[in-house]
This record gives C-alpha cells, structure tokens and sequence, in this order.
C-alpha cells in the first residue's frame, strides 16, 4: 500500500458485518411478531428466510474473499481496529461461515417438519434458535477476543435454554443445568483470559495480538508480570484453551455431551454436532496457528508446542473413549454422542500437526484434513441424528433406545438409508467423503514419520466398528410386527436425500477443485502475514485519511 | 507391456470406486440372469430357521442391543470398561470435575511454570 | 497416453487378467489347495472326484450351487442386498489387485496404502456384515457380532504389520514415493538381501519383516475366519452363524467372495513382504514360478495352522491375537520407525 492511500478505508462494503447484526435483530423481533401472530409455521418460515438470507451472504463474502486472496477487514461503527470491534475474514472462516450456513439452512428446513408438529414448541425456541446462530457466525468472523467473548456468550445463553427447553422432560433440564454450571465457569475463565491479554499487550485485536507475539512488544508500560508478554500469554492461553476445549467436548471435557445429545430434541442435537462445537475447534486453531502460530518469539513457541503436545495426547484419548464408550450404549443418541467424541478427538488429532512440523507444505495438508473432517463429521452427525428424529416421530417413540429402535429402520426408507449412509460415512469408507479426511489424517502423520499416530487412528476405526454396527441394526434388523411404513415429512426427506447426496458430492467435488480451495483456506490460517499485513494496511490508511482531511 | 500411471489419491480412489461400480452391476446382472428362487413359498420356507423354533419365540425373548460384543467387553477389555464405566462416565458431576480439573490443573502447571522460569531467569 | 489404450488396459485388467476371472480361478485353486491339504494332515481324502486330484471340485461346487441349485427365500430375507453386498466385497478384492505389479494397468499414488488397507480390509468386512444382515436370523446377529469383536483386534494388526516394511522403505528410500503398495513390493526385496546396508540394520530389519509377517499371517487366518479363529461361523454351535440362511447362488457368491480374500490377503503378504517374483521379472518363467512357489508357502502355512488347531473361544482367540500377533507387529512398528 502506499503512504496516502485510502482506499481501503473508504470502499467497505457493509455486508462483511451484517450477518450477525441481522440475526440478533431477526430473534428480538419475533416476541414483537408474537403479538399478532399465533400460528408456529410462520416462525419457522421466518427463519428460515433469515438463514436463506445469511447463506447467500456467507456465500457472497466467500466468493469475495477468494478474489480479494487476502484477509478482509471490517470494522464495525467506522471505529479503526485497534479502538474498535473488527471483524477479519480470511479464506478459512468465510469458507468455514458458509459451511456452517449451510448445514443450518438444512437443519431448520427439516426443523419446518418436526417442531411444528411437535406441541411444546413455541415461538421463543426460533429466538433461542437465531441467537444460536447470530452467535455461531460472530464468533466465526469476528477478528476480536473480546467480541469473540461476547459472541460466545451469545451463543452459550442460546444453548443453555435451548438444551433446557422441554421444562417438563427431568433430563432435559438435568442436562441443561449441567451444561450451565460447567459453561458458566468456562466462559469466566475466558474473560479472565481476555483481561491478561488486554493488560499485557494493550489491545484486543486479534491481528494486532498477533504482529506484538512476534516483535515481543506490548503496548502497556509496566514491566511486571503483565508487561512481560510470555508469562502473561502463558496464562491467558491457558484460560483460552480450556473454556473452548469445554465447548468443543474434547476429552476430558467432554462429560456434558452424552446427557445434552440424549435430552435435547434432534434438532438440537444436529445444531451442536454441526457447528457449535466445530466453532469452537476454529477458535482453537485460530489461536494456535495464526494468533501464536508460526514465526513466534521462541519462547511462546516452546509453550506452543508442549500445548499442541497436550491437545494432541487428549485427542488420541478422546478418539479412544468415544469408541470404546460406543460399544456398550443402548440408546442411539448416546452413541452418538460418544461418536462425536471420539471423531473430535481424530479433528484434534488433525490440528496437533503443529507438533511435528513448522513447514507450511505439511501443515496446510494437515489443517485442510482437520477442516475436511470438521465438514464431514457435521455431514454425517446431521444425517444421522434427523433420521433418527424421523423415525422415532414417525413411529411415536419418545426415547431413542436402540433396542426399541431396531429394525425400524425399514418403516421409513429414505430415513432408513441415510443411517445407513452416514454410519458408512463417519466409519471413513471410500467412496465416501469421509474417507478422504481420514486419508490426509494418516497421510500427513505418515509424511512427517509418525507411522504410530496412523496407526492408532486406525484402531479406534476399528474399535468404533462396534458402535457403527449398532445403528446399522436399525435398518438391517428385523423386527417382527413392524413391516408397515409411514409417510415421511417432504422436508425430512429433501434435507435427508441433500445431506447423503453431499457425502459423495464432496468427495467428487475434491477431485475437481475443492481440494485446492480446501488448502488455500487452511493456508490463510497459517499465513500470519496476510492477516497482520491486512490490519496494518487498515490502520495506515485510516492515518492517511484523518491526515488528508 | 505394463502401463504404469503414477495418480494423485483422488483420482485413484475415485477410479478405483467407479471400477467397483462396475464390478458390482456386473455381479449383480450374473445374479439376476442366472439365479433361481425356489417356486413354492410353503410356510417352512419362508420363516427363519431358529432351531426349529417359530419365529414368534422373537416376541417373547428379542435379542438386546446390550448383548452384543458380550464376549469382547466382559471378558477381555475387561479392565477399560471398568475403568470407563465405574470412575470416568459415573453420570456424577463431582467425578467429572475431578478429570476436567486434572486438565485445568495442567494448564495451570504449564502456565505458572513458564510464569516462575521468565520471572526468574529472563528465559 | 490414448484413452483408447487405457480402457483396453483397464478393462483387461479388470476383467481377465488380474481381475474377476483370472482372480475367481485363483481363488477356487486356493480353496482346493487349502481343503486338499488339510484333508491329508487329517488323514482324509479331500476333495477327489472331479478333474485330477479334484483339482475341479471347487469348480465344479460353484457352477453347481450357481447354477443348478435354487435360493430359499425367507419372510425377512432381501437376495439383492446380499448379492449386493458380495459384489460390493468382490469388486473391491479384485480392484486391489490394481495397486499390485502383477496388474497390467497398475495405479499408482503416494500413500496409497492406505487405500490398500480401505479396499481389502475395511470394505470386504463392511460386506460381510452387510450380506448377513440381508438375510436375518438370531444366529446371524450372533455371528455378526462375534465377527466384529475379532475384526477390532484383527484389522490393526494387519494394518500395522503391512506399514512395518512400508515404514522401512520410506525411511531408506526416500527417493520413492512413500508408502506406495507398488514400489514397496518392488523395493522390498533388496531389504532382505540387503544391498547397501549395514550388518546391524540388516539384521534387524529381517527380525522386524519375520516378526511383521508372523502378525500378519495370524491376522489373516482370523480374518478369513479359518480354524482357531472361525468363531463368527461356528459351525455346530451357531448352526453355520452368518451363512446360516444361505442357499443356491447367493451362497456360491459368497463363496467365492471368501476364497477371493484368502487369495487377495495371501497375495499381498507375497508382494508386500516378499517382494512378488523377485529376484527374477514378472514375465520369465523364473519369476512366475517363484511367485508361485511364495504363494503356496504362505498358502500352507496359512492351512498348516488351520490343520493344527481347534476353534478357540472368541476372548481367548482375542487375547491370543493380542498376545502373538498385534503387540508384536506394534512393537516392530515403533521399532522401524526408532531405527
């Protein structure tokens, strides 16, 4: 950029920041609406409209990225960076935004079926439902750590009613206790990490976070414990890690997903298994690669390293719980819940690559695979979880027992094929796409001489078999009496036929160019340049107009 | 005489999955060319053969989910299912809070020993 | 490249040579070869009547059961998603064989071991499993799940005991590219007469190939579900376990299926462990008689210890496998990649 340039102050488009200002706008005015409308559907439909909305947007400002092939930076209320909120958006969250919205628009299309039937639904569940995601997408985009705090909570207040919703269900809101307790502390814990940071470096930006770890500056005068950057990052990072840990169930903070997934509506369930825990794993890595990622002052690298260590060793025994836990559940939530620990921990397997490796080539493959399995658990968990919802509505069954369960599969074909579908997906068969994120796991682990890692990926596939097997009973078990089937909901089964259509689609979509989108977006996560160049480049430009003028 | 194509894992997967399809429309013309069913559908042929049981013996005792793998987890992984059910997925939270707080408890280590080695020696 | 002479090659390869039927002929030769020799440990005759030493039989059972004999259908049952099923296992065995240098056309990419492992470990027991859920039965299920509970154990040994050679040649070879199935078969055999290397490493690489073959010899014995470990089938005491309903061609399909993944499984402890037809080529008689004469060593070893042993119970067969094939071939796996 050269010195008077303004440009890049004074064409923002106002799009970048919109998403999550809409949302929360959109979930406060519906008890407005309530006032003249009764009927459930409208509430639906309506958010559905929003979720359309926001996906054509994500798609826009992904589409907008890709050209840019740099970082773009908003900043909210006209207030330059370092003073106020910025969202920075780089070919990694807009790539991940848009996949979110996506599984979002399907799991509140399959919602217009089944919680419009179901009576205990009223209109505040699609507020709790747009919070959610205003929340999801604030913390995706946003280039702030404490915006990021303020989305986060967002989002946790959402889940913690939404998990608590069935008031009269004693699970329900055992769970939702839970979960609130525990979440309560975690998000403590990361506004006492916020304050460190702010009192250590003098600022919030995310980007500017990043340029002072790697120069060793700060911006406060002290030469205390808060002016000296390595100890205070140490303990800031260590209020970082275990709140979002919290949130994205990694072993051993994964003891509130069982009850959660078991009591919550399928719906629910879809939303945490697609995208609120994978939220959390991008703000992980978003930490770790490019806030203190590589080119860092070697003391925090050390630091850096012993913690992808750690993540790594929780990873290997998350997968390994989560399918050895599998094997002896009855009820099919749970297992699916125990399925989804075990597949965040392959997902931490992928982002630990860091330990091994500092060479840009082996890391993008490595974070393109933990990427590709984030979308491909999201895929699967969502296919399997609206099944099961289906065929328990269809069958009016209130628990999911899989003894109850079995065989019931064939009362519902579409429904009955996507768990069958999804079960061959998450197991990682080829021609399925999660096969190919499983591929690049053992592929990078392999490529840096790690031949063990590889192999212990391999035996919790094996080991989690046993789980798999279970669901696959369903529509392959036979149960005398049951051979009559039930109209399935056209809602359930375009989301169910799109989400089993995707599980092939991505892998043909990899061979024709998405794999070379994939590695640009995990590249963008390590390249710490672009993203710090782009914030600079804002902030001079902006000293260029208040000069100009 | 050989033909040697060095590939991308895509494409091979992706070919070696189309080669499949093949395969399995061809097995499955054999099939439907040459098999054939047995043409009476007396009541003996079309139960299952439960050891000479009528099927209505499923009704009253219906193999559970709970007694598959029976062998594998009450005999040889004995010790991880004890270890997994009774002290890591009690359903207490108090035990719960034991393994998050070990994590906590670590982080923490790491944090005040990197804390203790700057204070002290400047690292 | 013509795409002209690609799909001929494709198609050769798919269909007749390695592919459906010249593996089909292979596989019944196996079945043959391990029923003959088991029969003589046991002092029986074997299979006798049809062509010389009944070299035919399986031949002859399969064209039997396929065409003569009619399938019984049952309330349950679906006869499609079964053949389905066997196809499914069929088809990915016989596009295995691709990766191999006996192939024709033979692909190739980095890591495509792994590919390997998802091709003839994975998919063949996904089939299985789906074959017998096709047709329903108490004794069925039982199988199934005995049949899981082993392939937890016997998958990880076989994959770990196939990446121990894999593993060395990355390391000494680093000019090929890694972990292919086709140039570890190719460069496996200067491991075992050890060009190039030192006394002390030669030696202990051939420790760690013995002990990885050893593991991967048991692994395939469990997986083939032949004697000490054909506790999912169980004959007698689960009727026949998951084959329990089948009858006519689907069970000729399922057959052949099995007999294809001995041969597959022996064939790639040949080409991955010892190297196909080396020292000599493919297309001398030297080198098709030594890739024969590897193939009937390892093929009656795998029935020796068929002949030898009576069924074990499925923990004691798990901790067996534990004991002598996955903590070994686990522990040459640290071993080659510390060295």
């Amino acid at each position: 950029m050269t010195r008077g340039d303004t440009s890049m102050v004074q064409y923002i488009s106002p799009i970048y920041g919109f998403i999550p200002l809409m949302m929360i706008a959109a979930a406060f005015a519906l008890p407005l609406f309530s006032f003249f409308i009764r009927r459930i559907k409208f509430f639906s439909v309506f958010t559905i409209a929003v979720t359309l909305i926001a996906f054509i947007l994500s798609a826009i400002i992904f589409v907008n990225v890709y050209r840019e092939g740099k970082p773009i930076l908003y900043p909210f209320g006209g207030w330059p960076p370092p003073i106020g909120i910025a969202y920075e958006i780089d070919l990694f969250n807009s790539l991940f935004a848009l996949f979110v919205a996506f599984i979002a628009l399907l799991i509140v299309i399959y919602d217009n079926w089944y919680s419009t039937s179901d009576s205990r639904i009223h209109y505040t569940y699609y507020v709790l439902l747009l919070g959610l995601l205003a929340g999801v997408f604030g913390c995706i985009y946003t280039g702030d750590i404490f915006n990021l705090f303020v989305m986060v909570e967002v989002l946790s207040l959402s889940t913690y009613s939404l998990i608590s919703f069935y008031r009269s269900n004693r699970y329900s809101l055992e769970a939702g206790l839970k979960y609130t307790l525990l979440g309560a502390v975690a998000l403590s814990l990361y506004f006492v990490a916020t304050i460190v940071y702010y009192a250590a470096y003098g600022t919030l930006n995310m980007a500017d976070l990043a340029y002072m770890a790697r120069n060793k500056a700060s911006l406060t005068p002290f030469s205390s414990i808060f002016g000296n950057i390595v100890a205070a990052t140490a303990v800031a990072l260590v209020f970082t890690l275990w709140p979002f840990t919290f949130k994205s169930a990694l072993f051993p903070n994964h003891f509130w997903l069982p009850d959660v997934y078991s009591s919550v509506s399928p719906v629910i369930a879809a939303c945490f298994a697609g995208f609120t825990e994978a939220t959390a794993i991008y703000i992980i890595a978003r930490f770790l690669y490019t806030i203190f990622g590589l080119g860092i002052i070697p003391e925090l690298a050390k630091l850096r390293t012993v913690v992808l260590g750690a993540l790594l060793v929780l990873g290997i025994l998350a997968a390994l719980v989560g399918a050895f836990m599998m094997a002896i559940q009855r009820d099919a939530r749970r297992l699916l819940a125990y399925s989804t620990v075990n597949h965040i921990g392959f997902i931490y397997i992928a982002l630990s690559i860091g330990l091994f490796t500092n060479s840009i080539d082996v890391l993008r493959i490595g974070l393109m695979a933990m990427l590709l399995h984030i979308i491909n658990h999201s895929i699967g968990k969502a296919t399997l979880f609206l099944s099961i919802g289906s065929i328990m509505r269809g069958n009016n069954l209130d628990s999911s027992d899989l003894n109850a369960l079995y065989g019931l599969g064939k009362t519902a074909p579409i429904a009955g094929t996507a768990i069958v579908i999804g079960a061959l997906h998450l197991i990682g068969l080829p021609p399925f796409a999660g096969f190919f994120s499983k591929y690049y796991i053992y592929q990078v682990y392999l490529s840096v001489g790690q031949p063990i890692i590889a192999w212990l990926v391999v035996l919790v596939t094996a080991i989690s078999l046993m789980g798999y097997a279970k669901l696959l009973l369903i529509t392959f078990g036979t149960k005398p009496g049951y051979e009559k089937r039930f109209r399935e909901a056209l809602q359930s089964k375009a989301v169910l036929v799109t989400l089993m259509a995707m599980t092939i689609a991505i892998s043909i979509a990899l061979y024709i160019d998405f794999y070379s989108v994939l590695i640009k977006a995990s590249e963008s996560l390590v390249n710490y340049n672009s993203y710090i160049a782009t914030f600079r480049d804002f902030v001079s430009s902006y000293l260029n107009l208040l000069r100009g003028s | 005489m050989a033909l040697t194509i060095i590939l991308n894992p895509i494409t091979l997967m992706l070919l070696t999955s189309s080669f499949i399809a093949i395969l399995i429309a061809l097995i499955t013309i054999i099939f439907k060319a040459v098999a054939k069913k047995e043409g009476s559908m007396s009541e003996d042929a079309i139960v299952m053969y439960i050891g000479g049981e009528h099927e209505s013996i499923l009704t009253l005792k219906f193999p559970s989910s709970d007694a598959l793998y029976w062998a594998v987890l009450k005999r040889v992984f004995r010790n991880v299912y004890n270890y997994l059910i009774n002290s890591l997925h009690t359903g207490n939270v108090l035990d719960w809070l034991r393994y998050m707080s070990m994590w906590y408890g670590f982080l923490m280590t790491l944090a005040i020993m990197v804390s203790i080695l700057v204070v002290l020696y400047g690292w | 490249m013509e795409i002209a002479t690609m799909i001929g090659y494709a198609l050769l390869s798919l269909f007749i040579f390695p592919g459906l039927a010249a593996l089909s002929a292979i596989s019944l030769f196996t079945e043959w070869f391990v029923r003959k020799s088991v029969a003589r440990m046991q002092n029986r005759m074997g299979p006798a009547y049809v062509g010389p030493i009944g070299l035919l039989q399986p031949f002859a059972d399969f064209f039997k059961l396929l065409l003569v004999k009619r399938y019984v259908e049952q309330r349950y049952s679906s006869p499609l998603l079964a053949v389905m099923g066997v196809a499914i296992g069929i088809g990915a065995l016989t596009v295995t064989l691709l990766l191999f240098p006996i192939s024709p056309l033979r692909l190739i990419a980095s890591y495509d071991v792994i590919i390997f492992i998802y091709l003839t470990i994975l998919w063949p027991f996904l089939s299985l499993i789906i074959i017998s859920l096709a047709w329903p039965n108490p004794f069925v299920i039982a199988g199934v799940s005995r049949a899981i509970a082993l392939a937890i154990v016997t998958e990880p040994t076989l994959v770990a005991s196939i990446l121990v050679p894999m593993n060395i040649i990355a390391r000494k070879y680093s000019q090929l590219p890694p972990y292919s199935v086709y140039y570890t078969s190719i460069a496996v055999s200067r491991l075992w007469t050890g060009i190039n290397i030192n006394m002390g490493s030669y030696i202990i690489t051939l420790i760690l190939l013995a002990i990885s073959i050893i593991a991967s010899i048991i692994a395939i014995q469990s997986k083939v579900m032949l004697k000490p470990f054909d506790i999912p089938e169980a004959e007698q005491e689960l009727i026949a376990g998951f084959a329990t309903e089948f009858s006519g061609p689907v069970y000729a399909f399922f057959r052949l299926f099995h007999d294809m993944e001995i041969t597959v499984l022996v064939l790639a402890i040949v080409y991955i462990f010892l190297g196909g037809p080396a020292p000599f080529n493919h297309l001398s008689v030297e080198g098709i008689l030594t890739l024969l004469a590897k193939y009937i060593v390892v093929l009656f070893i795998v029935s020796l210890i068929r002949g030898a042993f009576g069924r074990f119970r499925i923990d004691q067969a798990i901790n067996k496998i534990i004991k002598y094939a996955l903590i070994p071939s686990v522990i040459a796996l640290i071993i080659s990649f510390v060295i």
